[in-house]
């Protein structure tokens, strides 16, 4: 028998060594085979090159782990229990959501059961027993940390989403924990074992460029959930086109590489161009309508504002022969006073977000889709937040107009105070207080309401002249 | 070749056997050995031998050595005296097993019609 010389054996048991054959004496056995099954091939007067690919090809290295896998499903008890968890759960888990989002989208009952207990199945079994299975089956101490962090932000990402689609309080902290988990643990985790298992040189920088994509992507995704407005689409579009670059590279590399092309890699193109591409236009075109929905409702509350500005200015005009004229005037001059505060808190919302794209600012004219940044949160912290300057000077602006409309009409009808306070935003359970066309609206809406507030006084003013009469 | 399939009950039953005949042996003595015996009709893969020696040494059947041999580690399998009073026991059951199935083949009393 032709022996191998120790360069063919180290090249074996490194090539063998990539994947990760951990159990028990399996790695020896499986090395030896080899290297027998080579000696036997240039037994016959192949090479060395020759002879070890053709063993390679009989047996498939990437059957290694599968022998590896059936070796400890017969062996380990606690694996194949695992083993047979893993699967159940995780089709069972995966099939009550599928169903959960099929109920909440047609609206049938039962859809909050289903989805609460597909989470839970998976939560609570398939996470636990699959990190238990890659744990026996590598054994490497190195990949301890990529297990746990996949562990982590999976469960919390699964959870986190539970708790936003039941509306459950706290679902915006358990996402972020499980995005930050996943970006700063988990992906860097994941880059560091691919990085350490990778020889071609070639093929690390698309790892990186892979990892910085999902990364945009994450960030992307984060702030969508929180919706925060800081760096727009900008990082999807981003991450989208590093796809578009790492993948087609990563393709290309895999050819030049391998002989034959096998269905799992055929699956995962397939797959993500299944799910980058619907999910993308998707979400861009309801993100569309989404927006296209703020901006008619904003424009029909500032038409019912002009509105109502008419009404009172023909009614102030048809009292003009009133004896309460005076007093008429007063309700006017104190009304105009708390409008034009608030117009000019919406001006200067405006100029804050970042203006308008074409020339018109605030008025009846103001074109809401022109707005630069529609759904900009800061100027409406800085402006309308409770605590803010502005809304302190407002609020106290509100109270002594109401007062001052009371002593004037002698009446508690006109006395919505506590209703136009309410249009304004507002920070309950410490939620997100707007954007800026929600705050433009619910401007709107509280100037509708004062000069309700203004049409009444005329209305009292009158009639208690009526009554002195 | 007889398909793995059919293989897959007696695999244990053919490694003990051989084992008890020839002492120890290594992996790949005992897939050549099998295809030399058997003149090529069962060759046994990786994938159903490591499995099967694996499992029956967990459960004390077969007991381990493993030897440096040219620049590797060489992994020889070998009975337990547990192992040397199953193979009988399990010799006896596949070779009951195929005269039953003898019984049912043949074209006097069952199911081939000639």
């Amino acid at each position: 028998m032709s022996d191998l010389s120790t360069t063919h054996v180290d090249l074996i048991i490194r090539e063998v060594s990539r994947h990760q054959i951990t159990f028990s004496h399996l790695f020896d056995d499986l090395i030896d085979h080899i290297c027998c099954d080579v000696e036997d091939e240039m037994q016959n007067g192949l090479p060395f090159e020759k002879a070890y690919s053709r063993v390679k090809e009989k047996i498939g290295f990437r059957g290694l782990n599968k022998i590896q896998e059936e070796t400890l499903y017969a062996v380990d008890t606690k694996y194949r229990k695992m083993k047979n968890t893993m699967k159940i759960t995780g089709i069972a888990g995966t099939v009550l959501l599928g169903f959960a989002a099929l109920s909440k989208i047609m609206h049938w009952p039962l859809a909050g059961i289903l989805l609460v207990t597909g989470a839970f199945l998976l939560v609570a079994f398939f996470m636990p027993s699959s990190m238990m299975v890659l744990w026996k089956e590598s054994r490497s101490k190195k990949s301890l940390f990529l297990f746990v962090s996949a562990f982590l932000a999976g469960t919390l990402f699964i959870v986190g989403v539970m708790f936003k689609v039941q509306h459950w309080p706290g679902s915006g902290l358990i996402i972020s924990l499980a995005i930050l988990s996943g970006a700063l643990l988990f992906l860097p985790a994941m880059l560091m074992d691919k990085i350490r298992n990778e020889e071609d040189g070639r093929k690390k920088p698309l790892y990186y460029l892979g990892f910085l994509a999902v990364f945009l992507y994450l960030a992307f995704l984060w702030q969508k959930i929180m919706h925060w407005q800081y760096f727009g689409t900008l990082a999807y579009i981003f991450s989208i086109l590093l796809f578009l670059v790492v993948i087609p590279l990563y393709v290309y590399q895999e050819w030049k590489n391998e002989k034959s092309v096998d269905e799992k890699f055929i699956f995962i193109v397939v797959a993500l161009v299944a799910i980058l591409l619907p999910s993308s236009l998707i979400s861009l075109n309801l993100q569309q309508n989404y927006n296209d929905g703020f901006f008619t409702l904003a424009d029909k509350s500032r038409e019912t504002l002009e509105f109502q500005k008419k009404v009172n200015a023909a009614l102030f005009t048809s009292y003009g022969d009133s004896v309460a004229y005076a007093e008429m005037v007063k309700v006017q001059e104190g009304t105009s006073r708390v409008i034009q505060k608030m117009e000019a808190i919406k001006s200067r919302l405006v100029d804050l977000s970042g203006g308008t794209k074409g020339a018109s600012r605030t008025g009846a004219s103001m074109n809401y889709g022109m707005l630069l940044n529609p759904f900009d949160p800061v100027s409406t912290q800085t402006l309308l937040s409770p605590g803010s300057e502005t809304r302190s000077e407002l609020d106290s602006l509100l109270t002594s107009y109401l007062n001052e409309m009371k002593n004037l009409t002698g009446s508690q009808v006109i006395d919505p105070g506590s209703g136009i306070m309410a249009l304004l935003p507002d920070k309950p359970d410490g939620r997100d207080e707007g954007t800026l066309i929600t705050s433009i609206h619910a401007l709107n809406l509280a100037e509708t309401a004062v000069l309700q507030v203004e049409s009444n006084g005329f209305k009292c003013l009158a009639r208690n002249h009526m009554k002195s009469e | 070749m007889i398909s793995s399939e059919l293989l897959k009950g007696s695999l244990k039953t053919i490694v003990l056997k051989l084992l008890e005949e020839n002492g120890r042996m290594y992996g790949y003595e005992i897939t050549r050995k099998v295809e030399e015996i058997t003149r090529g009709k069962i060759m046994l893969t990786y994938g159903a031998l490591y499995p099967v020696l694996h499992k029956l040494e967990s459960e004390g059947v077969l007991q381990v050595e493993s030897e440096n041999f040219n620049n590797r580690i060489r992994i020889y399998y070998s009975l337990t005296p547990k192992g040397h009073s199953l193979v009988k026991e399990k010799v006896r059951e596949l070779a009951e097993f195929i005269s039953t199935l003898g019984i049912i083949l043949d074209p006097k009393q069952g199911l081939i019609y000639e």
